[in-house]
């Protein structure tokens, strides 16, 4: 298991340092002079007619005339310092501007992932259970439904309702100006709960689906049969047998899920003008600012490897079998 | 019992997590025209007027013009603008109390105030404003001053700007859409790159207001005014706050609720259709006035068929001018004239015709100018028979997009019934790079551009129509006019002295485009700047600005 586990972590290296590599190279060959977003429009194409001196200056400043291979060097030793140096737009430090959004996307995402988590599974696992029942019957178009309207529409139709006719939250932001302390945890809770309950519905429509299928699936194998024939009490075939199997996909899903937890709710993020990691990966890359798009899909990427891995090493907890064809293959 | 539990423990996270996220800091911080009091009522103070926009609260520096901060100081706010534009879009002093331009135009003389601060409480000078030039010609290397010679101190109060050319009016022109004020020298000296300054003192100008804190998570910010600094009479809006919304929707669903009192976004009026759902709200003025800016498409005229004014003016009939209005500007938007240039504009000349839909009159057109479908495939050819497509480009725009394409589409189609085959260039609609080259080379039959209210002022739509610039530019070459007579006479509008040379070569260039049908206007536009009007009077809503302005912070008074 230990083997295993070490294997995996190795792999998830290898593929942070591919990707840090892919995305290094992908953004910087993209179209597009960031000397142009560092200036201004404007002003590029008057230093660029009356002072291409100053222009230089600017460039050397931040690198941009070093070669591929040594602007390369650089982004490897910044990684390793975690100094990203200043961002191109606000010139304030790249990773603290980062952390900050991060902070922001994090209140959304991690109640999301938790309460829509366990949300869809407990309802999954009823309507599994018992399918074709007046309970199955309910929750599955309902949440069929959340599940395929685009979230934006879905976003704007609550808004309308709830936000600006019914005035029960607030329309836009993540705070209320002007609060202090207590006042303003309040506050952001108030804004934060109409985005939330959003993300937790589309979560919970899909987790339960999952659940659902798994546990239906798990239902009809002849295993079950024989446990009910041998008159088990249904509680203890559903947790015993039904759920132990029905947890294995449900389980990678659930681990997968967190490697989108930074960058799952771009969407929501840009209609409710909360200021998250979505919002500024979408500005960053718009505005040819390097070191920050790097500084997020890195974040994005090392989360989505180290979910991958969380999610072999529960698997392999799980599930025997996983563990066994570990040890054999190793 | 376990809700409460997580509740509370999901409040104390974020009750460790968010105080320091909060910024807060206080910033203790020949026709000679003259600064009118503009307010003349010392009751009914304004005790806090709340502006929403869309723009990022993140960014808090006087030389930068970045986010709701800088923008808003296009407006004499925490600046001290040196003139500012009156509603009729005439020049006149701000903090400069009065200004004259010598008739040969390469002289300013002005007076400034003797008793204004800077928000640090410094006294402003003549100092700081000798500074400012200086810095501006030779750090910030403003174009527009790269002719300033000298800055003349003439007395304790007064000054002359000496150009070696005539751009006097040129820089004051359009120096006033672009935040032209005096800089503290105590605070910028020295500061080669003002983007490196980001504390509280980066925000100090000696505007009516100064920046009193802000809170970038709840992107808000707040500001007191400075009754020393009151340029145009009594300061009578006592405390503003700036308020961001993620975008137009937002920002109208929070004005209907009364959670702000007006809008500033800039050159950006509301669209159209969410004007429509804002309609018929108690309380709420539209803010309605004639746009001065405005979509426009020029004829790639480096070949084949742009280059042919028979057919230009053919393919003129062909496009549906009424849906054009209708995909831009909904119900209010109206079929443009062909001298480009909205009435709103100065220097408007309405004797020219207006643009005319006739797809018959096209095909007509087309068949007599030896355009017709040879090879019978539906599609016309060139007259020497060979294939004829139109590459259609629009600008990239990161926000408005979505517009410019079915703008392309709306003329795609049109040009389509009357057998023009079309296609529109999908590299440049991935990025302003990609576009940016395409138009510079000419690679275009068609091109799809617009002029902001800012450019129209002064500058004007054909700024971007030109093909050859003067020596020395060479940026925003996107258009294809590689007619000297054209570009003599540009340069002659921009450079003019006064009004009259101005108007009379903006009148030249409207006749020039009409005739020639060069590029055309695609829709003259209705701008909506709403308000609202329940608390508040005085509002004067500046046709393609709104009510936030100079003069706001002077006449603006509670019921």
């Amino acid at each position: 298991m230990t083997r295993h586990i070490a294997q995996k972590i190795a792999t998830a290296f290898v593929t942070i340092f591919v990707i840090i590599t892919i995305s290094f190279f992908l953004v910087h060959i993209m179209p597009g002079d960031p000397v142009i977003h560092l200036v201004g429009q404007e002003e590029y194409y008057y230093l660029l007619d009356n002072d291409p001196e100053t222009l230089n200056k600017l460039i050397a400043r931040y690198g941009l005339d070093d070669s591929l291979p040594v602007q390369y060097g650089k982004y490897l030793k910044n990684i390793v310092t975690m100094d990203f140096g200043p961002s191109y737009t606000n010139q304030k430090p790249v990773v603290s501007n980062v952390l900050k959004a991060c902070k922001w996307t994090l209140f959304l995402s991690i109640p999301t992932w938790i309460i829509g988590g366990l949300l869809g599974a407990l309802l999954g696992v009823i309507a599994g259970w018992k399918p074709g029942k007046l309970f199955d019957k309910i929750m599955t178009p309902i949440l069929l439904i959340v599940n395929t309207i685009p979230s934006n529409c879905f976003c704007l139709i609550l808004l309308i309702f709830l936000a600006y006719r019914m005035k029960l939250f607030p329309i836009n932001g993540m705070v209320s100006p002007g609060v202090e302390g207590m006042a303003r945890v309040q506050s952001i809770l108030q804004h934060m709960f109409l985005p939330l309950i959003i993300m937790i519905l589309y979560r919970t429509s899909g987790d339960f689906m999952l659940m659902k299928s798994a546990v239906s699936q798990v239902r009809s194998e002849e295993y079950i049969m024989t446990a009910e024939s041998k008159g088990l009490p249904s509680r203890k075939v559903l947790f015993r047998h039904v759920m132990k199997n029905a947890m294995v996909p449900y389980a990678t899903s659930f681990c997968m899920q967190f490697g989108g937890i930074l960058s799952g709710s771009m969407i929501i993020e840009v209609v409710f003008g909360w200021k998250g990691m979505g919002t500024i990966l979408y500005n960053a890359v718009s505005n040819r600012d390097f070191p920050t798009a790097q500084f997020c899909f890195l974040l994005s990427a090392a989360l989505v490897v180290f979910a991958n891995l969380i999610s072999d090493i529960v698997n392999a907890a799980i599930d025997p079998r996983i563990r066994e064809e570990g040890i054999q293959d190793a | 019992m376990k809700k409460k539990t997580v509740s509370l423990l999901l409040s104390l996270a974020m009750c460790l997590t968010m105080l320091p996220g909060q910024s807060v800091f206080a910033a203790e911080t020949s026709t000679e025209t003259e600064t009118e009091a503009v307010s003349e009522s010392t009751g009914n103070h304004v005790e806090n007027l709340i502006v929403g926009t869309i723009a990022d609260q993140n960014v808090f520096n006087s030389l930068t013009q970045t986010d709701a901060f800088g923008r808003m100081n296009y407006n004499g706010f925490t600046q001290g603008d040196f003139v500012y534009r009156d509603e009729n879009n005439n020049l006149q002093p701000y903090f400069w109390k009065s200004f004259e331009i010598s008739e040969d135009g390469k002289q300013i003389d002005f007076t400034i105030p003797l008793d204004a601060v800077w928000h640090d409480g410094e006294p402003v000078t003549m100092d700081d404003v000798v500074f400012t030039f200086e810095y501006m010609r030779d750090v910030r290397k403003n174009g527009s001053l790269q002719n300033l010679t000298e800055v003349k101190v003439t007395g304790d109060d007064s000054a002359s700007l000496i150009f070696s050319e005539p751009d006097a009016y040129y820089w004051i022109n359009s120096s006033c859409n672009n935040n032209s004020c005096v800089y503290a020298k105590h605070i910028w000296e020295g500061i080669d790159d003002p983007t490196t300054l980001d504390g509280p003192e980066a925000a100090i100008g000696c505007g009516p207001y100064k920046l009193v804190s802000y809170d970038s998570d709840a992107q808000v910010s707040y500001y007191e005014a400075v009754p020393e600094n009151d340029f145009l009479g009594e300061i009578t809006v006592d405390k503003v706050t700036v308020q961001s919304y993620s975008d137009e929707t937002t920002l109208m669903m929070a004005m209907m609720n009364g959670e702000i009192d007006t809008m500033y976004n800039y050159a950006n009026p509301i669209d159209a259709d969410v004007i429509d759902t804002v309609q018929g709200t108690p309380d709420l003025d539209l803010g309605e006035s004639d746009f001065t800016g405005c979509y426009q498409m020029e004829y790639g005229k480096d070949r084949a068929p742009g280059n042919d004014q028979a057919f230009r003016e053919a393919a003129s009939y062909a496009i549906d001018y009424n849906q054009l209005a209708t995909t831009i500007n909904g119900e209010y938007g109206k079929v443009p004239g062909k001298g480009v240039i909205p009435p709103s504009c100065k220097g408007y000349d309405e004797s020219i015709g207006s643009l005319e839909f006739d797809a018959d009159k096209a095909a007509e057109m087309l068949d007599e100018a030896g355009y017709k479908d040879v090879d019978g495939d539906g599609y016309r050819e060139l007259p020497d028979g060979s294939q004829m497509d139109l590459t259609v480009i629009p600008q990239y725009s990161s926000k408005s997009m979505d517009m410019r394409n079915r703008i392309a589409e709306v003329i795609m189609n049109s040009l389509d019934k009357v057998g023009i085959k079309n296609h529109v260039d999908n590299d440049s609609l991935s990025n302003s790079e990609v576009w940016e080259d395409t138009v510079t080379k000419g690679n275009y039959d068609i091109s799809i551009t617009l002029t902001t209210s800012g450019m129209a002022s002064y500058s004007t739509a054909f700024r971007y129509f030109m093909g050859e610039l003067r020596d020395g530019e060479s940026s925003w070459l996107w258009g294809t006019i590689r007619d000297d007579s054209f570009r003599d006479t540009y340069y002659a509008m921009t450079q003019a002295v006064n009004d009259e040379q101005y108007i009379e070569n903006n009148q030249k260039l409207q006749k020039y485009v009409a005739d020639t049908m060069a590029a055309e206007a695609l829709c003259w536009e209705t701008a909506f700047f709403p308000y609202r009007t329940d608390k508040y009077t005085g509002w004067e809503n500046y046709p393609s600005w709104g009510t936030v302005h100079a003069t706001t912070w002077y006449r603006l008074t509670a019921k």
